[in-house]
């Protein structure tokens, strides 16, 4: 364990002396060369905090933490550390909880317009989670969907759609998005509604595909991709 | 096809001011030059990726609900959805095809109109079924005759 754990921290302080030889060869270098430091990210990935996703670099809390530990313990210098977080200023990112940065990762990193803009995001905000499935033909109707043929290879977890959280709330009818009073527009009970009402005005169900063409010409109205993915959705 | 933005930022800010820049100062005044088409045109006029239909439809409802014209927005409603399921107008023959069509525009204006006139829609369901309209009747407004004659004004 200790062997392992001073590996990582000679891969945490070649990482960081890259980064800031990179900084001083940013001139010459139009952008990042996207294998090195991924591979180097790779090395320094301590638990699962840290992370390099092409040229945007991902840190954590417990990540500052450590090289704020070596800058104390004498491995690291507080500028080459502050300069290899600075290279990536506007796309670093913390992952973890919408808020301020922690004081001592502030410190460390020092004062400026850039550390300023820097905020904790939650694995989503950092682009390491992909954003969560949803059903577009609810899951609280899924007997209703298979006796009109949505079973097997075609049931309707076949029929999800990634959402940012937003989107979400918004197509729920959450974050007071609507204009008018009298209608909700929550996606669950309108399409519901307009499936249940179709069959009443055909005076016959819907078949399988039938309900898909009128899904995609409301999903077109909700702006919701019309890229299905399969998942347990939400 | 670009990422679309319409849940992002002050939308209903965004949906007024495009409103304005193209000369009108209402969504309704905006929808009325364009009676019959279908609401996700009109989102499209608006902002290709950053105005959605149903954030139309929702302001629509709302001057509605302002000037007292709800049941003339639930005859627009279907207006454009008719025009968007059927652009030639009533099936002459009620194949198993034109059925679903005239369903499709009927189950979802059901559905985007207020649950309070879930038994007036029921009404006019059952009464178009009732008496079908003439083959290739296809309402062009709110004011549509027919239309007027299966959902008139109740407002004062």
């Amino acid at each position: 364990m200790a062997t392992v754990r001073g590996g990582q921290l000679m891969a945490a302080a070649q990482f960081v002396e890259m980064l800031t030889l990179l900084s001083m060869m940013k001139l010459s270098l139009p952008r990042l060369p996207p294998a090195a430091p991924a591979l180097v990210g790779a090395d320094l990935v301590m638990g699962s905090n840290g992370v390099m996703m092409g040229s945007q670099l991902i840190v954590t809390t417990e990540w500052v933490e450590m090289m704020r530990r070596l800058v104390q313990a004498g491995v690291l210098s507080a500028p080459a550390v502050s300069a290899a977080v600075r290279i990536h200023a506007g796309q670093v990112m913390m992952s973890q909880t919408h808020q301020e940065l922690p004081r001592g990762v502030r410190d460390l990193l020092g004062d400026g317009p850039e550390v300023r803009g820097m905020h904790e995001t939650g694995r989503t905000g950092a682009g390491m989670a992909e954003p969560p499935r949803h059903h577009v033909l609810p899951d609280e109707f899924r007997e209703w969907f298979e006796k009109r043929g949505f079973t097997g290879a075609m049931d309707i977890d076949q029929f999800c759609v990634k959402l940012e959280t937003a989107n979400h709330q918004a197509i729920h009818g959450g974050g007071n998005w609507r204009l008018g009073r009298l209608w909700p527009g929550e996606w669950n009970q309108m399409i519901m509604r307009a499936l249940s009402n179709a069959e009443r005005a055909a005076g016959r169900m819907l078949t399988r595909n039938e309900i898909l063409k009128l899904l995609a010409e409301r999903m077109k109205d909700y702006k919701i991709p019309m890229n299905f993915t399969p998942g347990r959705g939400r | 096809m670009n990422e679309d933005r319409s849940w992002q930022g002050h939308w209903k800010l965004r949906l007024y001011e495009r409103v304005r820049e193209r000369g009108y100062d209402s969504l309704t005044a905006f929808a009325e030059a364009r009676p019959a088409i279908p609401l996700y045109v009109l989102a499209d006029e608006l902002g290709e990726d950053d105005v959605a239909a149903v954030q139309v439809l929702s302001g629509l409802l709302a001057e509605a609900e302002q000037r007292k014209q709800v049941t003339r927005f639930v005859r627009d409603v279907l207006v454009r959805l008719l025009s968007q399921s059927l652009p030639n107008g009533w099936p002459a023959v009620m194949d198993d095809e034109a059925c679903f069509e005239v369903a499709k525009a009927l189950g979802s204006w059901s559905a985007y109109i207020p649950e309070t006139y879930q038994e007036r829609a029921d009404q006019v369901m059952a009464a178009l079924r009732a008496t079908p309209p003439p083959p290739g009747w296809r309402p062009l407004g709110p004011d549509d005759e027919l239309l007027r004659t299966l959902l008139p004004d109740e407002e004062v």
